[in-house]
């Protein structure tokens, strides 16, 4: 197929995963906005903003380190605005949305019918509301509509997208974000719990990633009702049976990169299935005895990052000269 | 119109090649070699089957005489998913009278594109590698470029997607490069190469006239077609019917004024208010100059222009065009129409049984044009 068009499909997996994972951790700060800590609350925004690489456009709020302030109750407007609503800020559901779309637009005739008015819909439905729209309702019940939002387009794409290249490369794009984003969150949240900043972190915050994540139920099941933030983090870094896990979003990202076979530069083909095959040893073999959990996460989200590049150049960016002809 | 696109295609061929024609003096030479749509780099190219216009889309309206040309339109024509689109609101929503009559099928225009692209083949093979090259999204027609691209199951192509090296077009795949052997092209000739034409295009691909000019891909339409439905060559179609089909035309032209030629200028400043005058470049229905609309001081004004610069003018009558009945905002009102057929050449000729039909919105106007907030309709051909 065309690798620009490969290219979109990538990005549509993307772009809406990331809707997906943001979704559901506004989902989770909106429930901590109810009844958790001042504390808590901080930490929830820090922790959404930090692993999602960005900042709010806002410079009061931006400079609160400055000031030696915190986020809490009073900036949680302005902050769900930032990561909902604001176009200038590429993380916003918003903006991925909308950016999802412009791919799937531009990409429309290697998506099916179904999946273009699934996703048109749902862009629809939130493209003209507003931070004060869904505040004073129901935010909670607005951040859970845009997970089933991403989760039926999902399940429209299975059941009607032709199993070639098109659904490679639409899932590998999926899987990769999942595997960044969910590097970079249990980053952030192995080194808060290592810190004195957050040394009254509770149990409250692991056990929301668990609930967040669907693996709750998975975690009672095998280690019972107690939070054990190292059996959390084990879960959802190393579990080979949790779909929402790292380890079974690299296992799925290097089963698709063989369903692709040898990609136009061998080179950068190549290197791309060696640095998938080294992150699912890193995180299958040597996580389980490792000591240093944040170092490992940190040399895993740097080797996903060059995997997105290899992926990049092997199959979308290519140089003419390296490439194959027919 | 069959026999029109005949003639059309062989002017093109004959100007660019021997240009008998012109020697023989049917057309004057400065009016060919003068026109602003020749293209030099065209001259001594061998086109592929000798069909530079596999795609036309001639515009036809309804006068009390019959049918009249009022243009063809052979170097994008578009608006043929709107007509299929048509139909398909049509079935959708009068199914049953819809099936009261034996309308004849539009649907089956992405066959018939296939077929004609598949026989430009440079290689002459029976699955040749067809692209629909788009400028891209934020183009007007990119609805019909990406409907098109799906009907005849060809890649919808950008310029940075194709290379041109060794003489061969590639595109990028996700296989690595493949070579393309029939370019659906939807972009205008300034913009095809910027090494042949604009040098600041970036919709089209560097090289690729090269690549056309050896004969290693086919390019749909051909460059330089606008040469023969610029404004002021259209008055000579029934001519070039006559001198290379030995054919009397059987679908005529609308009455057409020259106004470089200056009994044609005369007449047209004394009779202003009864013509409609149109540059001879333009497109969309933009530039026109309709006199009973406008007051003695506009045409003075413009008469003056017309004085300074006749030879970017034509003039023609004022048509009572045909109106078909239009539902308006609740009502039934009638509207100008004109229909817009689609000839498709390869090594023949093939047009479905219907037409794009444009309706001219606003009460009273003439203007049909989609770019002027024109509408459509969907048109049956009922078969007997």
């Amino acid at each position: 197929m065309l690798a620009r068009s490969a290219h979109g499909l990538y990005w549509i997996g993307r772009y809406l995963k990331r809707v997906e994972h943001t979704s559901r951790l506004m989902e989770l700060q909106m429930n901590a906005l109810v009844d958790c800590t001042w504390d808590q609350i901080h930490f929830g925004w820090l922790r959404l903003f930090r692993h999602l690489k960005t900042s709010p456009h806002n410079e009061e709020l931006v400079n609160w380190e400055e000031h030696g302030d915190s986020w809490g109750l009073t900036d949680s407007f302005a902050l769900a605005d930032e990561l909902s609503f604001v176009m200038q800020n590429e993380s916003s559901i918003l903006s991925c949305f909308t950016m999802g779309r412009e791919n799937a637009r531009q990409m429309r005739h290697c998506i099916s019918s179904e999946m273009w008015i699934c996703l048109n819909k749902a862009y629809f439905e939130i493209r003209d509301l507003s931070i004060e729209d869904i505040w004073t309702r129901d935010p909670m019940q607005f951040y859970a509509n845009r997970v089933q939002d991403v989760n039926t387009f999902m399940g429209v794409c299975a059941a009607t997208l032709y199993r070639d290249e098109r659904w490679e490369f639409l899932q590998i794009g999926r899987l990769i974000e999942h595997a960044q984003l969910m590097l970079a969150l249990m980053s952030f949240q192995n080194k808060s719990s290592d810190s004195d900043e957050f040394e009254d972190l509770e149990h409250y915050d692991w056990w929301s990633l668990l609930h967040c994540f669907q693996a709750d139920e998975a975690y009672q099941h095998y280690f019972g009702a107690k939070i054990q933030p190292e059996h959390v983090m084990n879960m959802l870094v190393a579990d080979q049976l949790l779909p929402n896990s790292i380890d079974f979003s690299l296992n799925q990202i290097a089963d698709r990169l063989s369903a692709l076979g040898e990609a136009p530069s061998n080179r950068h083909g190549a290197m791309a299935n060696r640095f998938i095959g080294r992150l699912v040893a890193l995180i299958r073999f040597e996580w389980p005895d490792a000591e240093n959990k944040t170092r490992m996460l940190t040399l895993a989200e740097s080797l996903a990052l060059k995997l997105h590049d290899h992926i990049a150049t092997a199959w979308f960016n290519y140089e003419v000269d390296d490439s194959v002809r027919f | 119109m069959i026999q029109r696109i005949a003639a059309l295609n062989k002017f093109i061929v004959d100007v660019y090649g021997p240009a008998r024609i012109l020697s023989d003096g049917v057309i004057p030479i400065d009016h060919v070699r003068g026109c602003p749509q020749y293209r030099i780099e065209m001259q001594g190219v061998s086109i592929p089957l000798d069909v530079p216009v596999g795609i036309c889309g001639t515009d036809l309206v309804r006068v009390d005489e019959g049918f009249r040309v009022l243009e063809d339109n052979l170097r994008v024509p578009s608006g043929v998913s709107y007509m299929i689109a048509n139909r398909q609101a049509t079935k959708t929503n009068f199914r049953e009278l819809y099936r009261r009559y034996r309308v004849r099928d539009v649907e089956k225009y992405g066959t018939l594109l296939y077929e004609t692209l598949r026989e430009f083949d440079p290689n002459g093979s029976n699955d040749p590698c067809i692209v629909l090259l788009t400028p891209g999204v934020f183009n007007a027609a990119f609805y019909e470029h990406m409907f098109l691209a799906d009907e005849i199951g060809a890649e919808l192509v950008e310029g940075r997607d194709l290379l041109v090296n060794d003489g061969f077009v590639y595109m990028r795949t996700t296989s690595g490069l493949r070579k393309v052997d029939v370019i659906y092209r939807r972009i205008d000739d300034d913009f095809l190469d910027p090494l042949f034409y604009r040098r600041d295009s970036i919709l089209g691909v560097p090289g690729l006239m090269h690549a056309y000019r050896k004969g290693n891909v086919a390019l749909v339409n051909a460059p330089g077609t606008g040469i023969a439905d610029d404004k002021s060559i259209y008055a000579y179609v029934p001519d070039m019917i006559r001198y290379y089909l030995s054919e009397d035309p059987i679908l005529l032209n609308v009455e057409t004024y020259l106004l470089r030629d200056s009994e044609d200028l005369e007449y047209t400043l004394d009779n202003l208010e009864h013509l409609v005058v149109k540059p001879v470049g333009g497109s969309g229905g933009y530039g026109l100059f309709i006199g009973a609309e406008k007051t003695v001081a506009e045409r003075d004004a413009f008469s003056k222009q017309l004085r300074e610069d006749p030879d970017n003018y034509i003039a023609q009558p004022i048509l009572a065009i045909s109106r078909a009945p239009c539902w308006i905002e609740r009502n039934i009102e009638p509207r100008c129409v004109d229909l817009r057929p689609f000839i498709l050449t390869g090594k023949e000729s093939r047009l479905v049984g219907g037409a794009f039909c444009r309706i001219a919105l606003p009460k009273g106007s003439l203007v049909v044009n989609s770019s002027q907030g024109g509408g459509a309709k969907d048109l049956w051909v009922v078969k007997n």
